[in-house]
């Protein structure tokens, strides 16, 4: 029983699948950031970095961080993606019918 | 022949998403509630502005690697207090499922919390459940646009808020209020800001109950935690059934249950669902259903509790268990990793100590009659002082001690500090020996002293 029926959006499922990656890789995202930057300070990496980056803590954590979202939702993105099992086509499921329609005809046959 | 090949309907996993305007309830538990908002928000947006000791109380000073809580600063090398505190939010969690149900999905939640905020400011605007509702269906009138404006403009605001009192977690809440408003503030921290507004907005005041129905893990597992003396909101279908209501009822008074099928149970209810067809991975246990009915039979002259808090063993006629193993595993594990917690951070030490020993020569003889070992010290001064430390040796009778690199060491800063030990040859008692160095800080009023073990390398009899 809803109060009342709005009108639907036609991509509402998609949305909602965006919605689940993009939170569920957000919190993997905090995690893995207070990990590796309680552990790493970003001025000690910077200084050792191949070619020279001038970034500020805060600027590094943040950019850590979204390095990181990257990452986990393109991870659950795909995941979600391939997940989700294709439809079979309406061939696949023409030459199925087929098929039984051929073995039951050979049993009758027989 | 258009019935010959149907189009294909993709089967939907997910029913259709329709807005939800809950009634406004008031009640016992609403009350509580209420208490509960107004309490955790309060302590949110006051918390940075507490000052302690001429500094911002609460301050994750993330720029300077720093937290400080109170009197006490923890440094990164402190993360393990941070873990333990997680797993004890966790094992609460647990331990409160198990014996009252989504207790934190109803009362503490931020997701509620905000979400309640955000249906407050839109009942300010735009009134009851009726008006909303009308409002919605009605065309773009001026009324219409000016309501709407109204509550985006209140829902912006309080969200910007609450970014910049989030960011004022992070960064001095004072200093950031001041270049915010002349627009000096770091270009991080206004998306910040923005970033944490946003998802308030987007969260409390667009997603609400989809956040708990499609995206909370715990509204998924939480029902692993409950067994049938878990306190849930259940209705008294023997009591109520079969409802009736008008005519209907009228006409069969003798056989009709308590329920009159108002309805106002599901008008009431944040996530949409109806009570009345049993417990509900939905159900957020906010107890309006409760507070609604209540007023109902209070109304028409019958008995309260129809939608109550109980349990499934209550509702069987059985008495409710509350010491079962579960909660006594819970609340074990809970407090002795509090008592844990709270040794741990009482005995924690500001200042830590790594020896690691010179690699290219386990010991040196000089002038042949002295045996000489050298360490390098990693010496971490976690307290809020700039610290001189004194260095002494157990274990080792007549050792002197040279400090090649001895100095101040700034609050919060690693020095690798070399000592070299040096014994009388004849004061050895094996080639190799356990020794204690023992580190004491000198400055500030309670000093602190580390003792580490270490070995002592010599060439024997």
């Amino acid at each position: 029983m809803t109060p009342l029926s709005e009108k639907q959006h036609p991509h509402h499922e998609l949305y909602r699948r965006i919605g689940v990656v993009v939170w569920v890789s957000f919190v993997a995202a905090c995690i893995a950031t207070a990990l590796f930057f309680a552990t790493f300070d970003p001025l000690e990496i910077l200084d050792n970095a191949t070619f020279p980056v001038d970034l500020d803590r805060t600027a590094s954590y943040s950019i850590g961080f979204f390095l990181f979202w990257g990452l986990t939702s393109a991870t659950g993105a795909v995941v979600a993606w391939l997940i989700a099992t294709p439809e079979r086509s309406f061939a696949t499921l023409r030459d199925e019918e087929s098929r039984e329609g051929q073995l039951e005809s050979e049993e009758d046959a027989s | 022949m258009s019935n010959a090949n149907p189009a294909p309907q993709p089967i939907k996993f997910y029913k259709a998403h329709d807005k939800v305007y809950p009634r406004e309830t008031k009640g016992y538990f609403q009350n509580l509630r209420n208490i509960a908002l107004v309490a955790l928000l309060g302590i949110y947006y006051f918390t940075p502005w507490i000052t302690w000791n001429g500094r911002q109380a609460i301050l994750f000073d993330l720029p300077a690697r720093k937290f400080h809580i109170f009197g006490l600063t923890m440094w990164p090398q402190d993360f393990f207090f941070l873990t333990l505190l997680l797993i004890m939010a966790g094992l609460s969690l647990f331990f409160f499922t198990a014996l009252a149900g989504r207790l934190w999905c109803g009362y503490a939640c931020p997701q509620t919390v905000w979400t309640d905020a955000f249906i407050w400011m839109e009942r300010l605007v735009e009134g009851s459940r009726a008006k909303q509702i009308k409002l919605t269906k009605s065309p773009w009138t001026p009324e219409k646009i000016r309501k709407r404006v109204l509550k985006q403009f209140l829902w912006i605001t309080f969200a910007l808020w609450t970014g910049f009192t989030f960011v004022g977690y992070f960064t001095p809440v004072k200093e950031l209020a001041v270049e915010l408003w002349t627009f000096e503030a770091s270009a991080w921290q206004v998306f910040w800001v923005l970033f944490y507004g946003f998802a308030t907005y987007g969260n409390a005041g667009f997603l609400r109950e989809q956040v708990c129905q499609y995206m909370c893990p715990y509204a998924r597992f939480q029902s692993a935690m409950f067994d049938k003396d878990t306190l849930v909101i259940a209705y008294d279908e023997n009591r109520g059934e079969p409802r009736m209501k008008g005519k209907k009822r009228n006409e069969n008074e003798s056989n009709a249950g308590d329920c009159i099928d108002c309805g106002l149970c599901v008008q009431v209810c944040p996530t949409g669902i109806d009570i009345r067809n049993g417990l509900q991975y939905e159900c957020i246990a906010c107890a309006a259903c409760i507070d609604v009915c209540n007023e109902v039979m209070d109304g028409v002259g019958k008995p309260r509790n129809l939608v109550q808090y109980t349990t499934e063993s209550t509702t069987e006629g059985r008495k409710t268990n509350f010491l079962r193993p579960r909660i006594l595993i819970y609340a074990g594990l809970l407090s002795a990793l509090a008592i844990g917690f709270l040794i741990a951070l009482f005995m924690r030490s500001t200042v830590q100590m790594d020896i690691i020993r010179d690699r290219n020569a386990l010991y040196k003889v000089i002038s042949g009659s002295q045996v000489e070992n050298t360490y390098t010290l990693k010496v971490m001064n976690k307290g809020n002082l700039d610290q001189r430390y004194q260095l002494v040796v157990e274990g080792l009778p007549d050792a002197t001690i040279k400090l090649l690199n001895d100095r101040v060491v700034a609050a919060g800063e690693i020095a690798n500090i070399t000592a070299q030990v040096t014994v009388p040859k004849d004061k050895l008692v094996a080639m190799s020996q356990t020794v204690h160095l023992k580190l004491s800080e000198l400055e500030g009023d309670s000093r602190d002293t580390i003792s580490e073990e270490t070995r002592f390398f010599g060439p024997g009899k």
